[in-house]
């Protein structure tokens, strides 16, 4: 699709300054290399990054009589890979899904804990937790119960209805009623836990940690994350047109309620897949989108594109620093809370009003 | 002595007895304090009913403990529900089948006590954790029962476990001569393990979780410390408590030996072996993986068990150095502890051949030797 030919009224389409908008779309991607380096050559076990670029480009052919060069190279195969790409996979997914609701919302607090999503996700996984076991049964009980929620907040909105009409302040609500429901289930889940055998195991899943990530959770989280993204990537003009306001977009022959749908069900996939294999991981939607609006600006052209990379970068530079600064690993969760919270309240201090954009 | 009694008094007598209790104690002095108030493991001094026919426990050791002391249930109303586990899959319930029927309300999450529960089990008297905050101490004082509190961290407080239990309920001998036995054991454990050189002591790591988050134990916990008195070097001695660490923490530190945890259910060497993150180490290639035994209380925590675990732990961290046999020494133990003769079967179940026999030098130190 040729971008350059549909323009909006929000963006300056002049043809000289197309270099200038991509240049950021540049800049993000090298960011995004250098923190994908950094997370392969950094860690606990300690790995000369000479030695890493040589494993990663002669594949598993090291030698077999030297342990500690078998060591080294599953190490980074099979332990830093996995994990910093499924940090790569989930920042992109849950940073786009956040610029996608802000738009969708027109409310630039918007997240995808909002939908109710990641409550519905979390209930699943102790669910699974408690009854069955973790690993494969609690990504898959994330996974349904992630969709379910969504389905009961389209459901609560006024099933079609929602969809066509006008008031995303329902589809708020019928979030809020969800997450609630599906919080308190939580909540319920943990009280009839065993206590020593279950309940540590739910907490600490429910902080948030890229810590069990292996090649299984990556290719679980790939597809998923990845069909959103690209549902997301094809909607990124009418969400553009979105957050002018339904009638502006109306006016440009947006067809807002398909548009509508099909965001929330890319957001869902995301938001799902996401808790299903790391946890609830808060702030990425929140602060990534503001931090390129604030840097780059919304040029339709790259927005999206730039909030997936820039997502993909944070993420796995905040993982590596979680992972590499104590012996002891710290909850993603909490590290991207501790982070984003005061990051974000930063950037609404000294940009201001420039939010209400 | 003043008689007391059991039943309802009025506040008068109430008032006369404490007057006179207050009178014989300035009179006599520590002696006859000694009679009605007991100085619990955090310090505080606790006046003990006359009688306590009625005990609730809520640290997980102390049910098996009591059972032991008393070489019965009956005087266990309530415990926590994670000792459960204990009765329903361990040894325990086989060796007290009167202990499926104990309340496991008395307390939830963390420890923390349900009044209406608590106080529905009717105790004389209620042990606690104390050194996990007031929060699940006050509430039970509120209730106006009295509270004993140990305190968790070291395996060899658990001779004044036995003592202040044993005082506690009336089996102040019992305690002793068990609290005795506990130290005497645990000394000789640590004079074998003092000899080791050091270039001669594995490092060992052990894993409170293994599956859904890989936690160590660290600095404070009973495994730091019973490794150490096993002649072994926990290479995550420094981190603080139980520690979360990630998959490459544990390769840097490549342990000669792992030690799975027995909270979790599905943890077992097997699943170790077969995980590709853990290919190549150290405890992995040469099978050291076990799984910590588990009797009338799970081995990994402190409990009157210890000295059997720490047996059991300087058989596996140095197959080539000689021990007396353990399997007749569980037997004694067993037999001491709770008056109950195990069979060659139980024993083979306590040690979990099932999951261990796999592993490296296992049969060989802790099988059946015709």
């Amino acid at each position: 699709m040729n971008s350059a030919s549909i323009a909006l009224p929000a963006t300056p389409g002049a043809r000289g300054k197309k270099r200038r908008v991509w240049m950021s779309t540049w800049a993000l991607a090298t960011l995004l290399l250098l923190a994908l380096i950094a997370g392969l050559t950094l860690g606990r076990y300690l790995i000369a990054p000479a030695q890493v670029l040589e494993i990663l480009f002669s594949g598993s052919a090291f030698d077999a009589r030297d342990p500690e060069a078998a060591m080294a190279a599953r190490v980074i195969e099979s332990v830093r890979l996995p994990r910093v790409l499924l940090a790569a996979v989930i920042g992109a997914g849950l940073a786009a899904a956040g610029a996608a609701l802000q738009s969708l919302f027109r409310n630039p607090l918007a997240e995808p804990q909002l939908l109710g999503v990641s409550s519905g996700a979390a209930f699943g996984g102790v669910l699974a937790m408690l009854l069955i076991g973790d690993g494969q049964p609690l990504v898959i009980g994330a996974l349904v119960f992630g969709m379910l929620a969504l389905a009961a907040v389209f459901w609560l909105a006024g099933g079609k209805a929602a969809s066509r009409g006008s008031s995303t302040v329902l589809l708020v609500l019928a979030g809020i009623v969800v997450s609630g429901v599906f919080a308190a289930g939580v909540s319920l889940v943990k009280l009839v836990a065993d206590p020593q055998n279950q309940l540590p195991a739910i907490v600490f899943w429910l902080m948030g940690s890229l810590a069990t990530a292996d090649r299984d959770r990556l290719l679980l989280a790939l597809p998923c994350v990845g069909v959103g993204l690209v549902i997301l990537y094809g909607l990124r003009f009418q969400l553009l047109a979105l957050s002018l306001g339904e009638e502006d977009a109306r006016g440009l022959g947006i067809r807002v309620g398909l548009a509508r749908a099909l965001t929330l069900v890319a957001v869902g996939l995301i938001t799902a897949a996401s808790v299903a294999v790391c946890g609830i991981v808060g702030w990425v939607g929140l602060v990534v989108p503001h931090l390129i609006r604030m840097s780059f600006g919304t040029d339709h052209r790259n927005f999206l594109v730039n909030v997936m990379l820039g997502g993909a970068a944070y993420l796995i530079l905040v993982d590596t620093f979680a992972r590499t600064a104590t012996a002891e690993e710290i909850p993603l969760g909490v590290l991207t809370a501790l982070l984003g919270a005061p990051l974000f309240a930063f950037l609404v201090r000294r940009i201001g009003h420039g939010l209400e954009r | 002595m003043i008689e007391m009694k059991h039943e309802q008094r009025s506040p008068v007598s109430s008032i006369v007895l404490a007057g006179l209790a207050l009178a014989a104690l300035l009179a006599s002095g520590m002696a006859a304090a000694e009679k009605t108030t007991l100085r619990d493991q955090m310090g505080h001094p606790v006046t003990l009913p006359a009688k306590v026919e009625k005990l609730v426990a809520i640290p997980i050791p102390i049910a098996s403990m009591v059972m032991a002391l008393d070489g019965s249930a009956a005087r266990l109303s309530g415990i926590n529900s994670a000792a459960r586990s204990d009765i329903d899959e361990g040894l325990l319930g086989r060796m007290f089948p009167a202990a499926a029927q104990i309340s496991t309300q008395v307390a939830g999450e963390s420890f923390a006590p349900n009044g209406e529960a608590l106080a529905a089990a009717r105790p004389d008297l209620v042990i606690q954790w104390g050194d996990r905050g007031d929060a699940i101490v006050t509430p039970i004082r509120k209730l106006g029962l009295p509270v004993l509190t140990l305190k968790y961290g070291d395996s060899q407080w658990v001779a004044d476990w036995l003592r202040i239990t044993g005082t506690a309920i009336g089996k102040g001998e019992r305690g002793e001569k068990l609290a005795t036995w506990f130290e005497t054991r645990m000394a000789e454990a640590e004079r074998r393990a003092a000899v080791i050189p050091a270039g001669e002591r594995p490092r060992v790591l052990y894993l409170m979780r293994g599956r859904s988050a890989l936690l160590v134990a660290g600095k404070n916990t009973s495994m730091d410390g019973d490794i150490a008195r096993a002649g072994g070097i926990n290479p995550a001695s420094q981190l603080p408590g139980f520690a979360p660490v990630g998959v490459e923490q544990i390769l840097a530190w490549n342990p000669d030996i792992i030690l799975l945890n027995n909270f979790e259910r599905d943890m077992s060497p097997q699943a170790f072996y077969a995980d590709g993150r853990f290919k190549g180490l150290a405890a992995v290639t040469k099978k050291r993986v076990y799984r910590y035994p588990r009797g009338g209380f799970r081995w990994d925590p402190p409990s009157q068990e210890t000295p059997l675990a720490l047996d059991w732990l300087y058989g596996v961290l140095h197959p080539d150095r000689s021990m007396p046999d353990l399997r007749p020494r569980i037997s004694e133990t067993y037999l001491m502890l709770y008056g109950y003769r195990v069979s060659e079967a139980e024993i083979d179940r306590i040690l979990r051949f099932d999951e261990n026999g796999q592993s490296a030098h296992y049969g060989k130190r802790f099988g059946k030797h015709p």
